[in-house]
């Protein structure tokens, strides 16, 4: 299995590190590492020492490392596999399925979903960019991989994430005919929703995964219904269904931008590190033209917050609009001639915390 | 359907070595022709003692099928039609053994049974997030306590109440998604979380 290579619960203190140039290269990867090293050293010091006191301090410390290492393995899973698969989403009312291909060739991870259900769709992904076919409009939607196209704002790393989520070990539980280990990422405060993944331990691949909120009712949910590992992958299954031939292209844009600059600020509330900020279109929503909007993205970690600003957008005509659907929460408000939108798979009073301190004052002088 | 007092055994009484019950049996496993078997299974109704069996086999599957059905015969009967059934599902081969049908049969009435129980955990595991978003969360029924009788049916079809979805806020969740693959969520579930966000 090529991932068992990039399960850090695996690394040995003095073996080389087999890791790969792409994944050294991420800023948050490498960082990692280097806290690994000093886990390691951790113990072996406690070695030396024998029973001191403050042991089970370094315990529950390098405990700690190694959750996050875990975590990271599992996000690192998910890009470094090659699998093809059947996955059923589940949110709210709604229930989809879609075939998911994923071939890594060691540097890059090419992937290909096609939707199963409902209207026709497939997602073509080589490297950072991804294709959308709307077979039906006849037409291509080119996206670049959001976050991973701003490396200015590095990614919040697992170890930040387990400040504010406690990681529980719960037993194992069958998922796609496979023995997973179930662990639970239980949030330290109200202002995030848990979650519960199923990870298969060979792969290191995430199996099912269910966000919930304080009463432990299930918002949403993500399974393998079968999957195939590690197997080899025949690259025609990465081709789109369609040829694209004379299909409208769109090309979605944004440029990174500060905020700042412009005269807004915005405080997240604990826990959230500010992980992108661009200028972007917003195609749709009853508007017949694009129009821009700067766009902050916020991540613990697990959950994202995206917060847009729209300088002289028509006025709400509710002074609050807001909607759940899932664990997504999105809320609207008018701040000056500015309409602000917050969405995330947050709670609403995150949400509303976030759109709370959104102000703006006049940008700084150059 | 009452059927008053019926003995209770877990398969019910056959007349012993009745040809006329095995193609009854037969029937309504559906190995009969359905345009050569009704003018047959018409006359088999007119008798009394396959009238009874008829009733009686249907209350058994729909004992297995479902509490809702359930509900319309005599709870006490069927509530010890099921705890048989639970307690002993072996039962149901020996009885029926012994009045002459052939195995596959029971097997296959056996097997309907526990397709039937597989099914319904299916639809907890899918139908019960459903029923709790369909509303207000704090009005869902809980997990545990949540059998698929939870789900309602009205008028033969199912009721899905659909939360107010305010358009205007597609492109804003759009927009969020190419971000959100940045958590542990796999890649994949990004594309299919902006599967339904409506067409742009």
């Amino acid at each position: 299995m090529i991932v068992s290579r990039f399960r850090p619960t695996r690394h040995r203190p003095g073996a080389p590190d087999k890791t790969g140039p792409a994944l050294r290269r991420r800023a948050g990867a490498s960082v990692l590492i280097a806290g690994r090293s000093l886990a390691w050293s951790g113990c072996a010091a406690m070695l030396l020492l024998g029973a001191q006191p403050g042991r089970a301090a370094d315990a529950a410390a390098s405990g700690a490392q190694r959750d996050a290492a875990w975590l990271q393995g599992v996000q690192d899973a998910a890009r470094r596999q090659s699998f093809a698969g059947t996955i059923i989403y589940q949110r709210g009312e709604e229930m989809h399925a879609s075939r998911v291909v994923q071939l890594f060739d060691g540097t890059e991870s090419r992937e290909r979903v096609l939707t199963l259900d409902g209207q026709q769709r497939e997602f073509i992904r080589n490297g950072e960019e991804v294709q959308c076919l709307y077979p039906q409009l006849r037409r291509v939607v080119v996206e670049h991989g959001g976050a991973r196209s701003f490396p200015a704002f590095a990614q919040p790393l697992p170890a930040d994430v387990l400040t504010h989520y406690e990681l529980r070990r719960s037993g194992t539980e069958r998922v796609a005919s496979r023995t997973c280990d179930v662990v639970e990422l239980v949030p330290r405060d109200r202002l995030r929703y848990g979650y519960r993944l199923c990870v298969e331990p060979t792969s290191g691949l995430m199996f099912k995964a269910q966000t919930l909120n304080e009463r432990g009712d299930i918002l949403e949910q993500v399974a393998f219904t079968d999957v195939h590992v590690g197997e080899p992958i025949d690259p025609a299954q990465l081709r789109p269904s369609w040829s694209t031939a004379g299909w409208t292209v769109d090309r979605q844009q944004s440029e990174a931008t500060e905020l700042r600059q412009q005269g807004w600020s915005v405080t997240p509330p604990t826990g959230f590190h500010r992980l992108a900020e661009v200028v972007r279109h917003l195609i749709g929503g009853g508007d017949p033209s694009p129009r821009s909007a700067l766009q902050a993205v916020y991540s613990d970690g697990l959950a994202t917050v995206s917060v847009f600003i729209e300088p002289g957008a028509p006025t709400l005509d509710e002074p609050l609009e807001s909607q759940r659907r899932g664990p997504v929460t999105a809320i609207s408000r008018q701040v000056g001639d500015a309409r602000v939108t917050v969405v995330g798979e947050v709670p609403p009073a995150t949400a509303q915390s976030f759109a709370a301190s959104v102000s703006h004052s006049p940008p700084p002088q150059h | 359907m009452n059927s008053g007092p019926v003995p209770l055994t877990a398969e019910p009484a056959l007349p012993d070595g009745h040809a006329d019950a095995e193609l009854l049996s037969a029937w309504i496993d559906g190995e009969l022709d359905e345009r050569a078997s009704g003018p047959l299974v018409a006359s088999l109704l007119g008798q009394r003692d396959l009238q009874r069996c008829y009733s009686g086999w249907n209350l058994v599957g729909d004992a297995l099928r479902s509490h809702e059905v359930l509900a319309e015969h005599s709870p006490a009967l069927c509530a010890r039609i099921s705890a048989a059934l639970q307690d002993e599902p072996a039962l149901l081969a020996p009885t029926a053994l012994a009045a002459g049908l052939r195995p596959h049969l029971l097997r296959r009435h056996l097997a309907s049974g526990f397709a039937v129980a597989a099914a319904a955990a299916v639809l907890v595991f899918v139908a019960v997030p459903q029923l709790r978003s369909a509303g207000d969360v704090a009005d869902a029924p809980s997990v545990a306590s949540s059998t698929v009788t939870d789900t309602k049916v009205a008028g033969g079809t199912m009721v899905a109440t659909r939360p107010a979805r305010n358009p205007r806020l597609d492109p804003y969740i759009q927009a969020h998604r190419d971000f959100m693959g940045s958590g542990v969520m796999p890649a994949a579930a990004v594309y299919l979380r902006s599967g339904n966000e409506g067409e742009r």
